[in-house]
């Protein structure tokens, strides 16, 4: 039911995009695979999720960070919607979007991804600082913590080292072994048991390369038009399996 | 949320009542065909259809219309963008609708099926509070709440801060003295300034009878943009020119903003020879403050000019020591120190390294060790985490036990040698993201099934020897930093 209406939402919002109206930056649901049911839980993010559960940050602010891939955009998605947060992208974030955010009336929660590439600093400083007037949570995601991102104005910087931050650590064979898995099926690639097998083994051990090889083996699928075989996937996956 | 089931604020029942003596749905109901009817062509089909098309007219209370959303999130988007709009086209339309306001209601339906309406209701409670006290006080449009936490009994005074400390304290004891207006708190960030205005502000508002304004510069300068955007700048300066005492905080902000720095001066002055206390913070001093108008600076600096020195070591421990006693959690001593000796960077980051630790330890339910804050501030106390090479562990680890680096590729199987390679694998595969018959190749060309099997040896000693598990932790801990 409510996985439902969120799916009715997302369509909504990706049919807004269409149209090109629109100048809040609240890219809510971009894509299906950020759903709660499809993320994989593992020891390597219980900490993650302990802190996104847990209502009482220090200074109403969290800092996520893990590696590219690790689970960051999904785990911030999946927050947002809970607490129908507004989201925004660190990259592009601009004072204009600030303060919309700020003008709209009972704001809940908001989520800042990609918070370690901010370019206009100032303008999240100024979200910073009027969310934690108003009490109103604030999580960032970034690649890495605060504390090792150079971030200006200097007052942004202190703000940010001084609240909590949780990492999703390094992905252990169960996760990585799911997320192959969770990573083929959303683009619909069936390959043999021997097939995954090989692939789970020669793979590098971390989440990017996963993402990486499965948008390799998507394209070179559609490319021959037959399934992946061992052969296939080697001459696909080329410098992405060790040695080769 | 109070407002999610419609039972937000006056009953609406008796709203509706009054409303229905002078305005009948049927007729509300016309006029929104109509004004929709408009919308639809100005919008287009599409947006309509994907915004507006899900509004319900709810009840008229003199001459405010609520206009319901069934998700909040319809709501704000619908506020946002054509918030202004509807009100003019209500305005456009009837005589007696000058306001609308929109409001959340769910679908009932919704509502009972599906049993977790508000997931967020567990931050709730955190959350009303300050939103709520700030709505109550008359400045609220233009000023910040006053955070309660910053008081002058929280203020923890040492040799870096007192002379600051007792200026401010005078302040608040004697607005607008001589020679104390303006008074300028300057200092490195994180060093207890707003701290310190606040404290102020505080302490004046107790007595309810001093109306006191504190906001950052940014947001005055926010402010004044608004209200030259929605021409109510003579609205803005009223406001201002209104309190008793104004306090802006991180002057800094305003450094190349001409026109708000004018508009502050003009305000200051006023206030100044209103004999209205003002107060203000900067990362420096007055005559520093290069890129604020020199009028201003020389304005500034002729009141009462503090600064707020870096902390000492004393000075640390001792609002550790405070912090940690006021939230009630147990730090060891040890704990204490260490965080002194090694977060010195300013009382906001110490503070909040503390804040972590406490947050932490309730969150999962483990008492604060010295190992449990190295663990949990290891991205502050580490300048960055190690990518750590295979070739590097296996130099490290036939160092520590004392064997050849080309026998972690040689063929020998002597227990002195085969034992320290396994290692080896084992932390290959913990710290690098390499594949384990990536891992096997570096050493001598190993199947990757020698690898999983050195692993799984090496997990199962470690289990059960634990002389040699701290070995290879101790290893570990080396290699990572």
């Amino acid at each position: 039911m409510a996985d439902a209406a969120q799916r009715d939402h997302a369509d909504a919002v990706c049919r807004d995009e269409g149209t090109g109206a629109g100048q809040l930056a609240l890219p809510f649901v971009r894509e299906g695979r950020l759903r709660p049911e499809s993320f994989v839980a593992a020891p390597s993010n219980t900490a993650a999720r302990a802190w996104l559960d847990n209502g009482n940050w220090p200074e109403f602010r969290l800092w996520l960070w893990g590696a590219e891939g690790a689970g960051k955009t999904h785990l911030l998605t999946i927050w947002a919607q809970g607490r129908d947060a507004a989201m925004l992208d660190g990259a592009t974030l601009s004072d204009a979007d600030v303060e919309s955010i700020l003008r709209m009336p009972e704001l809940q929660a908001v989520a800042v991804d990609d918070a370690d590439r901010v370019a206009d600093g100032r303008a999240l400083l100024h979200l910073v600082n009027a969310l934690r007037e108003r009490a109103i949570p604030l999580l960032l995601a970034g690649r890495l913590p605060p504390a090792r991102v150079v971030l200006d104005p200097p007052d942004l910087a202190s703000r940010l080292r001084a609240n909590a931050s949780v990492a999703i650590g390094p992905a252990d064979d169960r996760l990585l072994e799911a997320l192959l898995l969770r990573l083929l099926a959303e683009r619909e690639i069936v390959v043999s048991r021997p097939v995954l097998d090989w692939l789970h083994r020669n793979l590098p051990r971390s989440p990017a390369a996963l993402v990486q090889a499965a948008d390799r083996l998507d394209r070179a699928g559609l490319a021959a038009g037959r399934p992946i075989t061992r052969a296939l996937a080697r001459d696909a996956l080329g410098s992405l399996i060790a040695g080769e | 949320m109070a407002d999610e089931g419609g039972t937000h604020g006056a009953p609406f029942g008796a709203t509706v009542a009054d409303a229905s003596d002078t305005v009948s749905d049927a007729v509300l109901g016309s006029h929104w065909a109509a004004i929709s009817g408009r919308l639809k062509t100005e919008v287009g089909e599409v947006e309509y259809r994907t915004w507006l098309r899900q509004i319900t007219l709810g009840p008229l209370d003199e001459d405010e219309l609520v206009l319901f959303l069934p998700t909040r999130f319809l709501r704000d988007w619908v506020r946002g963008q054509y918030g202004d709009r509807l009100q003019q086209l209500w305005q456009g339309e009837t005589g007696f609708v000058r306001r609308i306001e929109l409001q959340v209601q769910r679908n009932k339906a919704v509502v009972a099926d599906d049993g977790e309406v508000m997931p967020a209701a567990r931050i709730e409670a955190v959350v009303e509070e300050p939103v709520r006290a700030a709505a109550t006080d008359k400045t609220s449009d233009l000023a910040a709440p006053l955070d309660p936490r910053f008081t002058f009994d929280s203020f923890v005074v040492g040799k870096p801060n007192e002379f600051a400390y007792a200026c401010a304290r005078r302040v608040a004891e004697k607005p607008s003295s001589p020679g104390f207006n303006p008074l300028f708190l300057y200092g490195g960030v994180g060093l207890g300034k707003t701290h310190l205005m606040h404290a102020i502000g505080s302490e004046l508002t107790r007595g309810g009878r001093v109306s006191v304004a504190y906001m950052s510069a940014e947001k005055f300068m926010y402010r004044f943009i608004a209200a030259i955007r929605s021409q109510s700048t003579m609205e803005f300066k009223e406001q201002l020119r209104s309190v008793d005492v104004l306090m802006i905080d991180d002057l800094q902000f305003l450094i190349g903003k001409d026109n708000t720095q004018e508009e502050f001066f003009h305000t200051f002055n006023a206030l100044v020879d209103a004999g209205r206390q003002i107060v203000v913070s900067a990362d420096k001093s007055p005559s520093d403050l290069s890129g604020l108008e020199d009028r201003l600076r020389t304005r500034l600096g002729c009141g009462m000019v503090a600064d707020i020195h870096a902390t000492t070591f004393e000075l640390r421990i001792s609002i550790l020591e405070a912090k940690a006693l006021a939230s009630g959690v147990i730090v060891p001593a040890k704990v204490l120190e260490f965080l002194a000796h090694k977060i010195t960077s300013n009382v906001r980051e110490l503070e909040g390294a503390l804040n972590r630790l406490i947050a932490h330890a309730n969150l999962f339910g483990r008492p604060i060790t010295l190992e449990s804050t190295q663990e949990v501030l290891h991205d502050i106390l580490k300048a960055h985490d190690r990518r750590v090479t295979i070739e590097e562990i296996q130099r490290k680890v036939a160092e520590h036990w004392n064997i050849r680096l080309t026998d972690m590729s040689s063929a020998r199987r002597a227990r002195a040698v085969a034992r320290p390679r396994q290692v080896a694998m084992y932390l290959a595969k913990q710290l690098t993201s390499r594949s384990l018959p990536e891992i096997g190749r570096k050493f001598g060309n190993r199947d990757h099934t020698t690898v999983m099997h050195a692993c799984k040896s090496i997990a199962a000693l470690m289990e059960r020897d634990s002389a040699f598990a701290e070995d290879v932790e101790l290893m570990q801990r080396m290699l990572e930093s």
